[in-house]
């Protein structure tokens, strides 16, 4: 107990090399733990996007490619399935549902996506949970629109407020649909998933501020927004469809013989498989990541090191001095000791509150502009046993200052030797 | 429970033997130490389309192992054991191998067999001596529902990958699993064999095509680690 008290009183007289010890291992601990949580956070994200959807059918192309543009609006869809080879699978005994999406149009940098109703009621994510509105409800004419809630959020839009499609991915309106404005109808609760970015419309929507497109530019012919209704509005293609079948052990079956479909080359893939093997091609990233901030942590501990010894010199009398009044050659070495456990325990501490910290402030920022949740939870048993390292380590580095001032203590006098 | 079942051929293994005629009692017991064909573990990563037997390096020492994993009143099952007495394709192609000899090919005879025997072949046909026991079995996943990033649903097939090269595992190869999320895997546990213990039921839905399938409801599950 004296012992603790000489320690703590002793570091008082070094507190600003101690403190700026103890911000350099709260750095190291709060990057170590950050990357685990945002590892964590960005895992569960990303596999929860979509659940319950037994098959994504889009044109021929990888699966990776194929699950990132039709679930995380990310890249580009390689082609087009025409709306006949959607009917004929959507036709078939074992489908029990399906859910059509058209991409390629945005409004003021958020994707639009065209579907049709049974998307409200068919989409799920998480741990299957359906969408829920928290304003207003499906869209039901040809010019609704329905919000996911970031979309409402940033560009505040209520209920009742006009939207203005642009042609094209870009923010920039160029090629605005704006003779065909769409009306807000309803606004989705927060998903945590790309939903809450993306604006949806009705297929016939989209058809619709098409219809004077041809051809790649606006043409010649301009109709207006009640002409265009006046037109068959069903596609003749879309971008890829979801699949729910009757019994998921036919699973396989169907998406080979989607893979082998006739009419034109189309690629099925199974959502939650695709999304496992696509995390596995970036868990290298991830483990490099660790390893990184491992190497900063090593850092840091060396860095606390360095104090120590430098504290070294300026102690000697003060050890020299305890040595003369009888104090153990262990008590010495405990004293280093427990000094390291003070900074490091502290450091720890500070580590953990400046996670949070910043945790709380990016948390709006990082699910604006990467989609990523960060909830603030405890501390999981991987982040304990970091922690557990942390001060187990910087005590078996503690060791070796501990041991140089034992031996010095025996060689120095209480003479001041210049 | 008898451990001397009628001799009978397990899904990855080539050679036929005879068929027990199709009264017989299922072969529910587990196939007694048969040396495996494919016997290479792949060390290191396995391929698509690997069997379980070349990924596990199945032998004597493998199955009593793996029998370690398991709880004592499961059953200890293979994946041949899911096709129904009778059904497998050696079995029907052994039951009709002297017709077959007795007709010319390409005779309407022939064809006439050809389709019975593709009749007899159903790749949907599950085993109903199965129905409500508690089994045992290792195999491969493909996942369908995560919780944070524990796998709860999956596809549970005897071929790990998505078998590009090869026709997908039949309806009757297929079990359709769900977990809790204390007994469920990791997304990487996902990636390697894993074991799945619980009690098999036989789901029907209403559809024509693929009546049946399997079912296994609040199983338990692991990584596989007997290699």
């Amino acid at each position: 107990m004296t012992l603790l008290r000489i320690a703590f009183k002793s570091a008082r007289f070094r507190r600003t090399s101690l403190l700026l010890t103890v911000v350099s291992i709260a750095i190291s601990v709060t990057l170590l733990l950050g990357v685990d949580v945002v590892r964590k956070e960005a895992k569960g994200s990303f596999l929860n996007t979509i659940s319950e959807t037994d098959l994504i059918v889009g044109a021929r192309s990888g699966p990776t490619n194929l699950l990132l543009y039709s679930v995380f609006h990310i890249g580009n869809a390689t082609n087009n399935v025409t709306w006949d080879s959607y009917q004929e699978i959507a036709g078939r005994d074992e489908v029990a549902w399906t859910v059509p999406i058209s991409l390629g149009d945005s409004h003021r940098g958020f994707r639009v996506m065209g579907t049709t109703e049974d998307y409200f009621d068919f989409y799920q994510y998480g741990n299957k949970q359906a969408l829920s509105f928290d304003k207003g409800a499906a869209f039901d004419g040809v010019y609704d629109a329905v919000l996911g809630s970031d979309v409402a959020r940033d560009l505040g839009y209520e209920i009742g407020d006009e939207v203005i499609l642009s042609h094209g991915l870009v923010s920039v309106d160029f090629a605005a649909h704006d003779d065909k404005p769409f009306t807000v109808v309803g606004i989705l609760d927060r998903t945590g998933t790309p939903v809450d970015r993306t604006l949806q419309v009705s297929l016939a929507g989209i058809e619709a501020i098409h219809i004077d497109y041809q051809g790649g530019t606006r043409s010649a012919l301009t109709l207006d927004a009640e002409q265009a209704l006046r037109f068959d509005l069903t596609p003749t293609s879309i971008t890829a469809f979801m699949v729910g079948l009757e019994n998921r052990a036919v699973t396989f079956r169907l998406q080979r013989d989607i893979n082998d479909y006739a009419g034109e080359p189309l690629s099925a893939i199974i959502p939650g498989a695709t999304l496992a093997e696509f995390w596995r091609s970036i868990a290298t990233i991830e483990q490099v990541l660790f390893v990184l901030s491992g190497f900063v942590l090593v850092a840091g501990l060396l860095g606390m090191l360095t104090t120590i010894l430098s504290t070294l010199n300026e102690r000697r009398r003060e050890i020299a001095v305890l040595r003369a009044i009888g104090a153990r050659p262990t008590s010495v070495v405990l004293l280093i000791v427990l000094e390291t456990l003070f900074v490091v325990t502290a450091g720890c501490a500070l580590g953990v509150a400046l996670l949070y910290g910043l945790l709380a402030v990016s948390k709006g920022l990082v699910a604006r502009r990467f989609g990523v949740d960060l909830t603030l939870s405890w501390l999981d048993t991987t982040q304990g046993a970091i922690l557990l390292a942390v001060v187990l380590g910087a005590t078996i580095v503690s060791l070796i200052p501990g041991f140089i001032a034992y031996r010095r203590s025996i060689q120095d006098g209480l003479a001041i030797r210049l | 429970m008898s451990e001397t079942a009628t001799e009978r051929t397990v899904a990855d293994q080539a050679p036929a033997t005879e068929a027990p005629p199709a009264s017989a009692p299922a072969p529910t017991a587990p196939a007694t130490n048969e040396p495996s064909a494919a016997a290479a573990p792949a060390a290191g990563g396995h391929s698509y389309g690997a069997s379980l037997a070349e990924f596990t390096g199945e032998g004597d020492g493998a199955q009593s192992a793996a029998r370690a994993q398991a709880s004592p009143d499961a059953k200890f099952i293979e994946w041949g054991d899911l096709i129904p007495p009778g059904a497998a394709p050696e079995e029907v192609f052994a039951r009709f191998e002297e017709q077959l000899e007795a007709v010319e090919i390409g005779s309407p005879e022939s064809s006439a067999l050809y389709q019975q025997m593709q009749a007899e072949f159903d790749p949907a046909a599950v085993n109903p001596n199965l129905d409500g026991q508690k089994v045992w079995l290792a195999g491969f996943v493909a996942p369908l529902t995560y919780d944070d990033d524990i796998v709860t649903e999956f596809l549970f097939v005897p071929t790990f990958g998505a078998c590009i090269h090869v026709p997908p595992p039949p309806p009757n190869q297929t079990i359709m699993v769900s977990v809790d999320r204390d007994d469920g895997l990791t997304v990487e546990d996902s990636w390697g064999a894993v074991w799945v213990e619980g009690t098999l039921t036989l789901a029907s839905t209403s559809t024509d095509l693929a009546d049946t399938s399997y079912t296994i409801t609040g199983a338990t599950s692991g990584v596989y680690t007997d290699f």
